[in-house]
């Protein structure tokens, strides 16, 4: 009995304006974002090799003096299908300097368009399109009765009706993440085996996602008197889902989460800096001082004797300056981890009020499969605090063999330029950043749980509310 | 007899609980709007209260708490949550484009097929009233029952917002609301007409709605995201890490050698730098200009994008309000304070202009399309 049940649903989505409109509003929609968002990426991409070979250029004047280091994160090959967070602009600044974001200035204007957006929202609605006069058409037009005067158990009706909706549905879906995965092919993004899990796993979170929006819809269909209403109510929840819980959620935990802000963190990390720059800067003036005095007494020999006590004091291991930024480093990593834990925590309190959507759980997920989402900033921070280390490591094994061969020279062997003199930097550490996709996929169950959830949730409100329900 | 099919309208509007759904929607959506963008206001003001005196930061503008635009894009006035980068903010200028516009298509597209459904419309037009009057009256309705209550909420919205102890709105500001709630009345009015030449097209109240939806989709967030995209690739504009490599490889491999070898001075050599960085600066604007005039031409086929040039300039957080984009705009140098009112409202102009064609076009479409409607 579902069976036939869901066959003349799918058929009357099928013959319906409804399913080719969508099909085509889909298909157009999903080959044109991906088209342009490709020319977006192969813009990034080109952008992300210049940036490593000035990098390159730059690192051939580290010197004792100055050792710049750049970490920049590769673009990920999926977001020609989701834009997830824009925040590599946080370290492209750092880099290249300057006070407020220069570039396309109508990303502050516009939300962006992505294939996340395609699927959660516009599937979204059409599941609500194509679900909400599921029940009430039935009533008003009187074959509801009909239906339920045969031996049919109210299950199989509610079930059948999903499987032929949501069939259709899922069919307007496959057809729309195809024509994207041959845009993207057609222009030469190729897709690797981790590429091709990740995609298996967002094409699983937007069946479930589209599944939950066309339960809902089903749901009110179930309650609601006419068809007009039902829409109205389905579209009112669309709205709050969609536009405003995700929208409203980190604004809602900035207020209850007090948030540090990036100034606050700048002045507290100046005071650490100033404070220790201070100490050695008052050890250095003795030094000077003492220069100051031999210069008088025209002794070269203990001009030079001081300058070489001086170079080992910011050289050596036990040296007042090395100590000294080691202290430093402790207390600007301690005020660091503090403030990146009340991130989190406003991140969390935001991710928690913004689960009330099923699209934000969406969101989370898709961004987190294909590498663009809050889960790979994490990661790219932690990879990058690991890159610090190691670099300072190789650094201070530098500063340490230039002590050795300060200890070994006579002062007055020691060149005016020794510490401005370019560093060998074949072993100098270098930046990668690659985030496995077991991690990505092993992150985004959680989401896909929670979406999985709601079907349920709904599904079952559907099915207490059609078995109460009066058929007249 | 127009007067009497607007009360007919209204009335049933009021029994419909349409207008109960719309004043709710906008009160609720006002206030929490109103509540979180003056809380985010108040952080911005402290960080601007803290940042040093040397640093160039500007003060943030009273009026983005109704229209964000481009204010507060700085790093240092950045929430640290990145979830901000995902979603945008609900201000006053996100509820009127999306969701208002929504209620406008929503509220139209069954004011004809609805009355035909239910047979009343022949029943109507069996009478001697003009068609135009018909559709004249259903327009005005619906523009009662949608600016109504999105007028009295944005009014608790500013005056709430304007209580504040850490806004003062001006008298030019009050100006300047006034003129963007003018601007919202008539973007609200595209969409209503929009609705309304829909309904005029189909015969069933869910055709209407679902074509409104998907021409909603396409106005509203297809196109304006859409075009950024789509004048990259006809303009492709530099990139800033083109434009350092270009910099520092002129330096290196043409200026740097040449003061090497004592071919130059050193003042020329610093010359020669300021001279490469003045035209790597042209280069830049030039191509930054090319590509934003040919964004807003195409995003201005959306009375959406229109919409929000408009009010963004209108508060003075558009695009040519900001510092960082001002060199696309070399002959204002004026600071934003300096803005006047007549400066923003004759920026506005263009769009204001667009919206209002969009508005005619849409209710001639919708009126030609009735003249000729099948109403059995």
């Amino acid at each position: 009995m579902i069976g036939i049940i869901a066959k003349r649903e799918f058929m009357r989505n099928l013959l319906n304006l409804r399913f080719p409109s969508s099909a085509l509003l889909c298909v157009i929609l999903t080959t044109t974002v991906v088209y342009l968002r490709s020319e977006g990426y192969e813009e990034e991409l080109r952008n992300y090799r210049t940036t490593i070979e000035l990098q390159e250029e730059r690192l051939k004047y580290t010197t004792l003096n100055w050792a710049p280091f750049a970490i920049y994160k590769p673009p990920s090959k999926l977001s020609v299908f989701f834009r997830g967070c824009p925040w590599k602009e946080e370290y492209d600044w750092i880099a290249l300097g300057g006070l407020t974001p220069r570039g396309d200035p109508f990303r502050f204007l516009f939300a962006g368009v992505d294939l996340g957006w395609v699927i959660g929202a516009v599937m979204g609605l059409l599941a609500i399109i194509f679900a909400h006069d599921a029940f009430t058409s039935e009533r008003e037009g009187g074959t509801l009765k009909l239906m339920l005067s045969n031996p049919i158990p109210r299950h199989s009706v509610i079930v059948g009706k999903w499987i032929g909706g949501y069939g259709s549905l899922a069919a307007v879906l496959v057809i729309s993440l195809l024509s994207g995965v041959i845009v993207a092919e057609l222009r030469s993004i190729r897709m690797e085996g981790a590429d091709w899990i990740a995609l298996g796993m967002v094409a699983l979170a937007s069946l479930l996602v589209i599944s939950a929006f066309f339960w809902l819809a089903v749901l009110v269909s179930v309650r609601a008197r006419t068809s007009f209403s039902s829409l109205l109510i389905s579209l009112g929840i669309w709205v709050a889902s969609v536009l405003l819980i995700p929208n409203l959620s980190p604004d809602l935990a900035g207020i209850l989460v007090k948030a540090p802000s990036i100034e606050v963190l700048k002045r507290r990390e100046g005071a650490i800096v100033k404070k220790y720059r201070g100490q050695w800067l008052k050890k250095l003036q003795e030094y000077k001082a003492e220069i100051r005095k031999y210069r008088e007494e025209r002794d070269i020999e203990g001009i030079n004797r001081v300058c070489k006590e001086l170079l080992l004091a910011s050289l050596k291991k036990d040296g007042p300056f090395r100590r000294g930024q080691l202290r430093m480093d402790e207390e600007l990593g301690k005020l660091r981890t503090d403030f990146n834990n009340r991130i989190r925590k406003g991140v969390r309190t935001s991710m928690a009020f913004s689960s009330l959507s099923p699209f934000a759980s969406f969101i989370y997920a898709v961004n987190t499969l294909s590498g663009t989402g809050i889960r790979s900033q994490l990661v790219f921070s932690e990879s990058a605090e690991e890159f610090v280390v190691k670099f300072r490591e190789w650094f201070l094994r530098q500063s340490d063999k230039a002590a050795e061969m300060v200890e070994r020279m006579a002062p007055s062997e020691i060149p005016d330029d020794f510490i401005e003199r370019p560093l060998d930097v074949a072993d100098m550490p270098r930046f990668s950043f690659r985030e496995d996709i077991g991690g990505r996929v092993a992150s985004s169950l959680v989401y896909i749980l929670v979406l999985a959830l709601y079907n349920v949730m709904f599904f079952m409100a559907a099915h207490l509310s059609f078995l109460r329900c009066p058929i007249a | 007899m127009l007067r009497t099919i607007v009360k007919k309208e209204v009335l049933h509007s009021i029994f419909e609980n349409r207008l109960t759904v719309v004043f709710s929607v906008c009160m609720v959506l006002f206030s929490a709007s109103a509540s979180v963008r003056l809380h985010d206001y108040r952080r911005r003001l402290d960080i601007y209260s803290i940042s040093s005196q040397e640093s160039s930061l500007e003060r943030p503008e009273g009026l983005s708490i109704l229209v964000r635009g481009l204010d507060g894009i700085e790093r240092e006035y950045q929430p640290p949550n990145p979830l901000f980068q995902v979603f945008v903010p609900v201000d006053y200028s996100y509820i009127v484009e999306v969701v208002l516009s929504l209620m406008a298509v929503l509220m139209a597209s069954g004011l004809i097929t609805g009355e035909k459904e239910r047979g009343t419309l022949r029943l109507m037009l069996s009478n001697p009233v003009p068609r135009h009057a018909v559709l004249l009256g259903k327009w005005l309705s619906s523009s009662v029952v949608l600016i109504v209550p999105f007028l009295v909420s944005s009014i608790v919205y500013v005056l709430y917002v304007g209580s504040a102890k850490a806004v003062a709105f001006s008298r030019e500001d009050y100006m300047r609301i006034l003129l963007i709630w003018l601007v919202s009345a008539l973007y609200m009015g595209c969409f209503l007409n929009l609705g309304l030449f829909i309904s005029t097209r189909t015969h069933r109240s869910s055709t209407a709605t679902v074509l409104g939806l998907i021409a909603w989709i396409v106005l509203v967030f297809l196109i304006p995201n859409l075009s950024p995209l789509v004048g990259k690739g006809l303009t492709h504009p530099i990139s800033d890490q083109t434009l350092e490599q270009r910099r520092i490889r002129a330096i290196q491999h043409e200026i740097r050698p040449k003061r090497i070898k004592k071919v130059i001075s050193v003042k020329e050599y610093y010359d020669r730098i300021n001279e490469l960085e003045r035209r790597l600066d042209e280069i830049y604007r030039n191509s930054q200009e090319r590509f934003v005039d040919v964004t807003k031409k195409i995003a201005r086929f959306s009375p959406a994008s229109s919409f929000m040039f408009a009010v963004t300039t209108l508060a003075k957080t558009g695009l040519e309000d900001k510092e960082a984009y001002k060199s696309l705009y070399p002959r204002e140098e004026k600071s934003r304070t300096q803005i006047s009112l007549s400066t923003s409202l004759n920026r506005a102009l263009l769009d204001i202009t667009v919206i209002a064609i969009f508005n005619l076009l849409f209710f001639l479409a919708a009126y030609s399309s009735f003249l000729r409607y099948d109403v059995r």
